[in-house]
């Protein structure tokens, strides 16, 4: 019952509220993406069946109040979403919403909940049909364990905040700023605050005079209330170039987080963690887009032999400029014998729309 | 004698079809009433590429894209090819950017009611399709009659 009203009121907020009316006038652009997923990988007994995923729809609503306020959301639907009383998988949740207010190019405030703006990804983190290869890096933007052993990313995914951004042109030299104040994450980031404590997050792009090269830094701090309110703080530098049908692109992450005492409390004392990755690809013919990518993570840079390595090969396709489809196979190497090595092999197809 | 009629027809497309290329000279066009009069190279590649989406005054570009001159449009101006051009743009829209990519328009005549109908619209079009309803801007401070206009 709960599940037939939600869907009723997703199919009103589309189709029949004023929104959707406002949507035949264009002030409302709805667009969106998919992707389907199938792997399998040599990793247990569990991981050697051959598995389907269908892993987002987003949609994706840009509505156009004035010429200078406009007011973005985006939905997930992940991995098949399935809400019912009886059987319940998958998840269905309001990534991003926040208004704008565009004083011009070089001054935008954003309010609301956003995807803060870390490296490359974080800002379009689900949007597998920009991205060359299935899976983000790693080491950059996937979950680790932090300094109180909690799994998650090094800065937060989602911020609910106030963000403030632009961008500046210095003689032939453009520069893009982010700087953005939050709830920093704990049990209801989007909501209540369990600490006085404010994560504090900027990212600054320089792109300098030279055909699409542009260079990267990002800063994120907050007492992470999901893990009893330690200092967790996260730096990261990034950079992009393509050079006719060749691109390069790299990223380097370094953290540190609190640990904490016997009794939980933050201590003072950090653990310092590490990643980067170095990524090559080669567009032919506009269509087909071989890859590589060394992606190493070390989750604690004072013990030695630790490191995590992913060496991803692949090809992307371009069916048409909307459609995607990628083949990839993932080594999963650990410099520590005691972890198993193992292969991943994922197919996919991506849809922009 | 029908054969020769066949070539002479196919020399006769191709020779048009040359000739359409290689004579085609785009002009960048606005809305009469926007203040905008003159872009140089890279502002019109930043515009296109949704880096400069306000005019000086503040008031938002609307973009326009000319489909037959669009490749080249992009080779000359952007510098990129559609497959990367395109894809540029789903990023900007995934990323939460709120300028809208060029609306794609085959028939001159409707493209030009676009841009009467928007105050600051910025289109490229075949120099030949311009009339007085829509103002030439200048390109690096030369317009298309200009000997040294860059979009020859």
């Amino acid at each position: 019952m709960q599940s037939g009203k939600f869907w009723f009121l997703i199919l009103l907020l589309i189709f029949g509220s004023p929104a959707g009316a406002l949507a035949q006038n264009s002030k409302m652009k709805i667009s969106g993406f998919f992707d389907l997923e199938a792997e399998v990988s040599n990793r247990d007994a569990a991981s050697r069946n051959w598995t389907f995923d269908q892993h987002h729809l987003n949609l994706i609503f840009n509505f156009r109040l004035q010429e200078k306020i406009r007011l973005f959301s985006e939905l997930e639907w992940e991995h098949g979403a399935f809400l019912k009383a009886t059987e319940m998988y998958g998840t269905i949740y309001l990534a991003r919403a926040f208004f704008e207010y565009k004083f011009s190019d070089l001054l935008l405030i954003r309010a609301g909940k956003f995807l803060p703006p870390f490296g490359i990804y974080n800002e379009r983190h689900d949007a597998t049909p920009t991205f060359i290869s299935t899976v983000l890096p790693f080491s950059i933007y996937g979950d680790h364990l932090n300094s109180v052993d909690k799994k998650g990313r090094l800065f937060s995914k989602f911020a609910t905040g106030v963000w403030a951004l632009g961008s500046l042109f210095v003689d032939t030299w453009q520069l893009k700023y982010n700087i953005y104040i939050s709830n920093g994450r704990g049990p209801k980031p989007a909501e209540r605050d369990n600490n006085p404590n404010k994560a504090l997050g900027m990212r600054f792009v320089v792109v300098p005079p030279v055909d699409f090269l542009q260079i990267g830094a990002s800063y994120y701090a907050d007492r992470d209330g999901n893990s009893y309110d330690t200092r967790q703080v996260a730096i990261g530098l990034d950079l992009n170039w393509i050079w006719g049908n060749f691109e390069l692109q790299s990223e380097m992450l370094l953290a540190k987080g609190e640990r904490v005492d016997a009794e939980n409390r933050p201590n003072g004392v950090f653990l310092h963690s590490r990643g980067y990755y170095m990524q090559g690809s080669y567009t032919l013919r506009d269509r087909w887009t071989p890859f590589m990518r060394l992606d190493v993570f070390d989750r604690d840079t004072r013990i030695r032999r630790n490191e995590e390595k992913h060496t991803i090969i692949g090809l992307n396709i371009a069916i048409s400029y909307n459609v995607y489809t990628k083949a990839e196979v993932h080594f999963i190497d650990y410099v520590n014998p005691n972890q198993k090595d193992y292969e991943l092999f994922i197919a996919s197809v991506a849809v922009a729309f | 004698m029908r054969r020769a009629i066949l070539i002479g027809f196919i020399i006769g497309i191709s020779l048009l079809q040359f000739e359409s290329v290689a004579f085609s000279q785009i002009a960048i066009i606005t809305n009469k009433t926007c203040s905008v009069t003159d872009l140089s190279m890279e502002e019109l590649r930043l515009i296109f590429l949704g880096q400069i989406t306000t005019v000086r005054a503040g008031r938002e570009f609307a973009l326009a894209a000319y489909k037959p001159l669009h490749n080249l449009f992009l080779k000359k101006v952007v510098k990129m090819s559609p497959y990367r051009y395109r894809k540029h743009w789903i990023r900007l829209i995934f990323a939460g950017h709120g300028a809208a990519p060029p609306k794609q328009f085959e028939n001159p005549k409707a493209m030009k009611q676009f841009v009467l109908e928007n105050r600051c619209a910025i289109a490229f079009i075949d120099v030949r399709d311009v009339d007085d309803s829509v103002k030439v801007l200048k390109i690096n401070g030369k317009l298309p009659s200009d000997k040294e206009y860059p979009l020859q």
